[in-house]
């Protein structure tokens, strides 16, 4: 039994050690992250506000942050760039360098779709199992009129 | 089944996204692969079949790249949407680089606990399915890393 138990915790210690090596967020403590993997700098926090899309737009280029104010939103495959595709789904998102991302809105990406001008991509970062596995996706087509949180990039 | 749970191959650090709609002059093509010269992955032009049949098993789509040798593996959730063409649909990718491309869903190699990734190639979604369709068939295109 305590070889189990001790075993438990070396794969414990492996597993941390792998995760650590995949997190290339780095917190620049004035309210933006960068990721190195894409050169990316990402909005820590949203303000809480749901936004159809023009508005959304709207917000991130108006938006002064850290000194900056080249804030945009982000395309389609930028922002699907900071899902998590590994372990639980309810971390489907680093949720330490991006805290109080919402599970049950879906935030804009810039991209509109193909076949209707009327509507973008967004990208949901659900943690209800059943939801993100119904008819949506959690990247997936919505009309440009609904209601999404805005996470701006720069 | 012989399956990570980590992304096994998470972009490399420095390297770009794919853009949105990628251009045609972003690949390299030739007879039976297309490089990728921004994300430096090399895909296969047209998606294999086994024993004829063209969608298969998730462990079938594992075995189908991993037994092509040479580093070629089942590409990950963000591998696969790298090539999708948001700028058009049915199929979503660039049909010069990718002939014959379903727009149907494809297995990628990104598995959570409960859950596989799939990507749909009519106009690019990307949903995580419940483990246990992982029977289901769908379609596959192996990639690895361009060694350049």
């Amino acid at each position: 039994m305590k070889i189990v138990i001790l075993m438990f915790f070396c794969l414990l210690i492996v597993s941390n050690t792998v995760l650590a090596q995949t997190n290339t967020l780095l917190d620049n403590g004035d309210g933006t992250i960068t990721d190195v993997a894409t050169a990316l700098i990402w909005q820590k926090e949203d303000d809480n506000v749901v936004r159809d899309f023009s508005a959304s737009n709207q917000y991130c280029q108006s938006l002064i942050l850290a000194g900056n104010s080249n804030w945009r939103l982000p395309d389609v495959k930028e922002f699907t760039s900071i899902i998590r595709f590994s372990g639980n789904i309810q971390r489907n998102i680093n949720r330490i360098a991006f805290p109080a991302t919402s599970g049950s809105f879906a935030y804009w990406t810039s991209t509109t779709t193909s076949n209707s001008s009327s509507q973008a991509w967004e990208v949901y970062f659900s943690t209800d199992l059943v939801l993100s596995t119904g008819s949506i996706g959690n990247v997936d087509q919505r009309s440009k009129t609904g209601q999404n949180f805005v996470r701006c990039v720069r | 089944m012989p399956l990570g749970v980590e992304d096994p191959a998470p972009l490399a650090p420095t390297s770009p996204l794919a853009n949105a709609s990628p251009k045609q002059s972003d690949y390299i093509i030739s007879a039976n692969t297309v490089i990728d010269t921004n994300t430096r992955l090399e895909w296969q032009r047209e998606i294999p079949t086994i024993q004829g049949s063209d969608t298969l098993t998730l462990e079938d789509a594992f075995f189908i790249c991993r037994d092509l040798g040479n580093q070629w593996r089942l590409p990950s959730a963000r591998e696969l949407q790298s090539i999708v063409d948001y700028g058009k649909d049915t199929p979503a990718i660039n049909e010069v680089a990718f002939p014959f491309t379903p727009s149907a869903n494809f297995w990628t190699s990104s598995r959570q606990i409960d859950v596989a990734w799939e990507l749909d190639f009519a106009t690019g979604v990307l949903r995580p399915i419940e483990f246990s369709s992982a029977g289901l068939l769908k379609y596959v295109r192996c990639v690895k890393d361009h060694a350049s």
